[in-house]
């Protein structure tokens, strides 16, 4: 392992309002596995959509083979040997393996139909390559997700990548089935083949890479060779921000009383054996991984998905499996996806508002809209959306205000226990300190709040009561007032039991 | 990892057996029934009397339409098409132009070329036109397409200007009820190789080659099993769509010809219908309405059994009316086991 | 909470002091933002305007209160028909059976209001009519709600079922001459207004209520606009969908008698084009197939439209040949210049 194939040097990116990547450096030898860790938000994908030519650098240089190059599209990243395996797998389920791996460079005959023999033959090489024996005849949609892994890696291969991405390959797969794909790896890596290798799990690091460099609010914090690496420093590394100390919430308003059990809640794979209390006027926060079932426990525990095993408690009742149960029980949920799950966007403000309190509001079925417009435009003063008007569409409004709009709209119903998933993602920072002491004052006023966030500091500085999460499981309890991010992360990414 | 691979096989045969007991049901169910109703249905004149209707209209449409669906659209605007294409041939065959008359007196096979290449040109037209608004808006597809229907079938009512135009001519009259070899049995000449399905099978060999050895045919099942994946590998969507409603404004074409002939009149209202024919043959054939599915020979098959059904409905004396509701609860129901069995997915 | 400076947005008014030119100001933003906001409303009454001025030069006819009168009575009939559809469209449907609807529910009822039928009897055929169409309604919402078919299948399917159903009861029959008091329906005139016209004003009314101050209106514009969101909220999707079924096809039936005692007439293959009219209406009145959007000023604009431009052609001399397909032009027109159906740029 000597030289470097590829170095990004101070690349810069920024987004309205935030910059992503700050003067990031970042340098791959050949037949390295180069780990890329960081909390949810840290830059690693931008810096690989920079890298891919999915956005372009506003300052820096991609230096490929010691030539500085220009990079637009992915297409040219493709020419230049540069290839990425996206978490979200873009294969067409009814197509073969092989007609996947040559999706639109299809080799062809002098007849200009596809070279039939060519296309299975030189697939068959490449999965010989990895010592896979799947059919390349076979559908994609009959395979496993491994396999269906294996059929991009191959994918990727087969425009003679040198540099391969992998962006948080063993998301998805099983224990057995990393261990395959480790394999491949290492078959890679002995086959010319670089690796950068973007992941969370702090297990599977050393066992996978040959340096580990951190991420942090868009700036490199270091690398370290794998060998030498100690888990509790990445971890600091990961988190070792300077934060304000001061803490939003200063006391614990919880009473004694229970408003949301859940016991021995299991939904398949994706939550095992789960056992959490919420109290009234508590602020109790969920931390743990993308992907480690947070979402989906919210989603059980509001009635959306149906759980296999186990009860759910609203004030002591048995929680329904229904959004309009839930919302009977004084129940409120926001979403993480606001757009999709929260919002009729083409709709005005205080409709949205409405929404969810039809039947309370309005028992006779007939809007009183000069009741509908004074309860909007009490919300909007008392919340602070920013809009002139409660009939104007929430389309027009910024993420901020739309989120207050739908917690006007939890607030409209009365709820006693909410949910917040991700309450300030892709919020700017003044709003951000509103949605905070919004959520502190609805506690003080005796709401339970389950507040599901990415952002450490935000679990912190808010939470009375922490759950962090992990593959499934809720793998601890720690206390808000007393516990550090590290400790969180180190519970959340396994790197303590 | 063997085993893992079994497994995954296994699935995949499961998926083909999954669907195949309707489409076997169904067949069984249509040769046993009407076999015990009427004599008249498993004979040879019968059956070779189903392979020219086929061949002649439905057949021809249900590739269209199967095209149409595989690439995540719908094209309702095939009826519309096959009738105005049908009455463009059978208004150049017997239109009052001197050029024309020219024409007709000394080389009349020139004429029966124009009058098919006319009709091809109509369909070409109707076709781009959905094509472009299809690729370059995000209008739902049944609405551009229902609309061009109703374009379609206006343009036959006022080419023919009114109703009908009666088809003289022999030749053009052999290309949809001709046919190349007659046997006589029980005293009557039954052909057994029509020119209308001498069109047909070539026509779905030249899909099926297509749909499975050419770019063209991946891009599609690609387009209808996964829109982005397609749009990341570099194909051109909007231009494959472009094309597979152009193709389809060209086959609705050769049906309107092939059909025009083999009635030997250009009728307005002949395309009434026949798009849900056609969609109700790919359906059957194992088209699945969220696109990617089936192949043009599993289409045929469906388009056979639209035929025969029709075909039996008729001998045992049951009209138009009992075909539209048969054809149109088999429909219904195929389309919702298929919605139904990807809900529980 | 206290006042946050943030919001307050027209700065004239913090210090509660205007000066005239600030005042001009105002009115002058203020009717600029009327006509931004209402772009699209405007522009329909602009399009409408612009066909009357040409009807007006092209034909003297025109403008006479009879044609006058006539256009609005046909106008009414693609108006309580495009109601109908804009509500399926409101939920991001669609609902391509309404012909056939009318044709199948008039085929079972038409003998009731044949001459020498009693007024009750009059009354069980309309109340037939209605049941049977919100019947088959019912069936096309389950379908796409619960099944989970695709709208344009589910409803073109049940096109084809009853439009077989209804030629297999007439079997050729057409019911004919009816009794005056039912065709007092569709050919009367109250005050000089002909009934169609009174009718289809009141229906407008009452769905004009209905989406706008009940909280059913509510609901359909949350599906419409956003299933999940709505679901989110705790309203019923499926349920909502599947009544709007119910309504459209019952408010297609309604303009299926209507249809009926003007014709004074019944046969099997009676609106056949009825589905394409009504979308056309809707569309060109600012009705989105994506559903959750456009109100019943638009179906108004949408339909006289239609009408005036069928009109225009009758009295033009063009051959109603043509007007089928025109029609078929029309809806492509209309969402062609509609701007939400472009496709984005990447």
């Amino acid at each position: 392992m000597s030289d470097t194939i590829l170095s990004l040097e101070n690349i810069t990116k920024a987004f309205p309002g935030v910059v992503a990547l700050d003067d990031v450096s970042f340098d791959l030898k050949k037949n390295e596995v180069h780990v890329l860790i960081g909390e949810n938000g840290a830059g690693k994908s931008t810096l690989m959509k920079v890298l891919t030519g999915v956005y372009q650098p506003d300052d820096g240089k991609i230096i490929l083979h010691g030539e500085e190059v220009k990079i637009s599209n992915t297409k040219q990243a493709q020419e230049r040997g540069i290839a990425i395996i996206f978490q979200e797998f873009n294969l067409v389920p009814n197509l073969t393996v092989a007609q996947n791996i040559f999706l639109g460079r299809e080799p062809r005959n002098k007849f200009g139909l596809i070279d039939m023999r060519k296309l299975i033959k030189e697939s068959k090489r490449l999965l010989d390559f990895l010592h896979s024996d799947i059919d390349p005849n076979a559908k994609v949609s009959s395979l496993g997700v491994a396999h269906q892994q294996l059929v991009e890696v191959v994918k990727a291969l087969s425009v003679n990548a040198e540099i391969l991405v992998m962006d948080e390959p063993t998301a998805a797969l099983s224990e057995h089935e990393i261990e395959t794909l480790f394999s491949i790896i290492k078959s890679l890596q002995e086959n010319g083949v670089s690796i950068i290798y973007i992941s969370h799990r702090m297990q599977e690091l050393k066992e996978v890479g040959d340096r580990i460099t951190v991420l942090r609010d868009g700036q490199t914090i270091g690398t370290r060779a794998a060998e030498e690496a100690e888990l509790d420093e990445l971890i600091r590394m990961m988190v070792g921000r300077e934060i304000s100390k001061v803490r939003i919430r200063e006391k614990n308003t919880a009473t004694e009383k229970v408003v949301l059990e859940v016991k021995n809640v299991s939904h398949g794979d994706i939550l095992r054996n789960i056992n959490l209390k919420v109290h009234e006027g508590e602020i109790v926060g969920l931390a743990g991984l993308v992907g480690s079932g947070r979402t989906e426990l919210a989603q059980v525990i509001y009635g959306i998905s149906k759980k296999d095993s186990g009860e759910i408690l609203i004030s002591g009742q048995r929680a329904g499996v229904s959004p309009i149960k839930s919302i009977k029980r004084k129940m409120g949920f926001l979403s993480e996806d606001r757009k999709r799950y929260g919002l009729s966007s083409d709709l005005p403000v205080k409709v949205n508002i409405t929404h969810a309190s039809l039947k309370q509001l309005f028992p006779s079925g007939i809007v009183n809209e000069k009741k509908e417009h004074t309860i909007a435009m009490d919300y909007r003063d008392q919340l602070r959306i920013a809009t002139p008007d409660v009939t104007r569409n929430v389309v027009a409004l910024s993420g901020g205000n739309q989120q207050k709009v739908i917690l006007a709209k939890w607030l409209c119903t009365n709820s006693r226990f909410i949910i917040f998933d991700e309450p300030t993602r892709g919020i700017d920072v003044g709003a951000k300190e509103e949605i905070h002491n919004m959520i502190n004052e609805l506690a003080s006023q005796g709401v339970g709040i389950l507040m599901i966030s990415s952002d450490l500091p935000e679990i912190m500085t808010m939470s009375d009561r922490v759950y962090v999460m992990r593959d499934g499981h809720i793998v601890k309890e720690l206390d808000g007032y007393t516990t550090s991010q590290e400790e969180v992360i180190a519970y959340a990414v396994g790197g303590r039991e | 990892m063997i085993e893992a691979q079994n497994a995954n096989k296994k699935t995949s045969y499961r998926e083909v057996i999954s669907k195949l007991p309707i489409t076997i049901i169904l067949w069984v169910v249509i040769l046993v029934l009407f076999s015990l109703l009427t004599d008249k249905f498993m004979t040879v004149s019968n059956m070779m009397n189903i392979i020219v209707q086929v061949s002649s209209g439905v057949g021809i449409v249900a590739l269209a339409s199967f095209l149409a669906i595989c690439s995540t659209g719908v094209d309702l605007s095939l009826g519309g098409t096959v009738a105005a294409a049908g009455m463009v041939a059978g208004k150049v065959l017997i239109w009052d132009l001197p050029v024309l008359n020219a024409i007709r007196d000394s080389n009349p096979v020139l004429l029966i070329i124009i009058a098919i290449v006319a009709a091809l040109i109509m369909g070409l037209i109707i076709g781009a036109i959905n094509g472009l608004i299809l690729s370059k808006t995000k209008i739902p597809a049944f609405i551009i397409t229902l609309a061009m229907m109703r374009v379609g079938e206006t343009l036959a009512r006022v080419i023919g200007s009114g109703t009908s135009i009666r088809v003289k001519d022999d030749m053009f009259k052999f290309i949809g009820g001709g046919s190349l070899l007659n046997v006589t049995i029980n005293e009557r000449s039954i052909g057994i190789l029509p020119i209308s399905m001498l069109i047909l099978i070539p026509l779905y060999i030249i899909f099926q080659i297509l749909m499975k050895h050419t770019r063209f045919g991946t891009y599609i099942y690609a387009i209808g099993g996964n829109n982005e994946a397609a749009v990341l590998s570099g194909i051109n969507v909007d231009r494959t769509r472009f094309l597979v409603f152009l193709i389809n404004g060209f086959l609705a074409a050769i049906a309107g010809v092939v059909l025009a002939s083999r009635l030997a009149s250009s009728i307005a209202s002949t395309g009434l219908g026949m798009e849900f024919d056609g969609i109700a043959a790919a359906v059957v054939g194992g088209a699945a309405l969220e696109g990617g599915k089936s192949t043009p020979l599993h289409t045929l098959v469906g388009a056979f059994m639209i035929g025969a059904l029709r075909n039996g409905l008729n001998l045992i004396g049951m009209q138009n009316s009992i075909q539209m509701i048969t054809i149109g609860l088999v429909m219904a129901a195929i389309v919702a086991i298929d919605a139904l069995r990807s809900e529980e997915k | 909470m206290d006042k946050n400076p943030n919001t307050d947005f027209t700065p004239g008014e913090v210090a509660g002091q205007k000066i005239p030119l600030q005042k001009f100001k105002d009115l002058s933003s203020s009717v600029g933002k009327f006509f931004r906001e209402h772009i699209e409303e405007l522009s329909r009454v602009f399009v409408l305007l612009i066909i009357f001025l040409v009807l007006i030069i092209l034909s003297p006819n025109f403008v006479k209160v009879a044609n006058l009168l006539n256009v609005l009575r046909v106008a009414s009939l693609n108006l309580i028909l495009a109601t109908g559809m804009a509500l399926t469209m409101l939920v991001s449907g669609i609902d391509l059976s309404i012909g056939s609807v009318i044709a199948l529910s008039t085929m079972m009822f038409g003998q009731f209001f044949q001459e020498g039928r009693s007024i009750p009897e009059m009354v069980i055929g309309i109340v037939g009519i209605l049941v049977i169409s919100a019947v088959v309604g019912s069936i096309n919402g389950l379908s796409v709600a619960y099944v989970g078919l695709p709208a344009f299948i589910a409803t073109f399917a049940m096109d084809q079922i009853t439009r077989g159903y209804s030629y297999y009861l007439s079997k050729g029959i057409v019911f004919a001459r009816f009794t005056e008091v039912f065709q007092f329906i569709g050919g009367g005139y109250l005050f000089g207004i002909p009934m169609p016209v009174i009718f289809a004003a009141l229906l407008l009314l009452v769905v004009g209520f209905m989406l706008n101050k009940t909280t059913f209106g509510r609901r359909i514009y949350a599906v419409g606009s956003n299933k999940e969101a709505a679901k989110y909220s705790g309203i019923n999707v499926k349920q909502t969908m599947v009544i709007t079924y119910m309504l459209s096809a019952l408010i297609a039936g309604f303009g299926g008698i209507i249809y009926l005692s003007r014709l004074n007439a019944a046969e099997a293959n009676i609106g056949l084009d009825f589905p394409l009219q009504a979308i056309s209406a809707a569309a060109i009145g600012g009705i989105s197939f994506n559903g959750g959007k456009g109100n019943v000023f638009g179906i108004i604009a949408g339909a006289l439209l239609l009408t005036l431009v069928t009109n225009g052609m009758n009295l033009l001399g063009i051959d109603s040949d043509w007007q089928m397909g025109f029609t078929g032009l029309i809806i492509i027109i209309g969402v062609l210049v509609d701007r939400s159906y472009a496709k984005k740029k990447n």
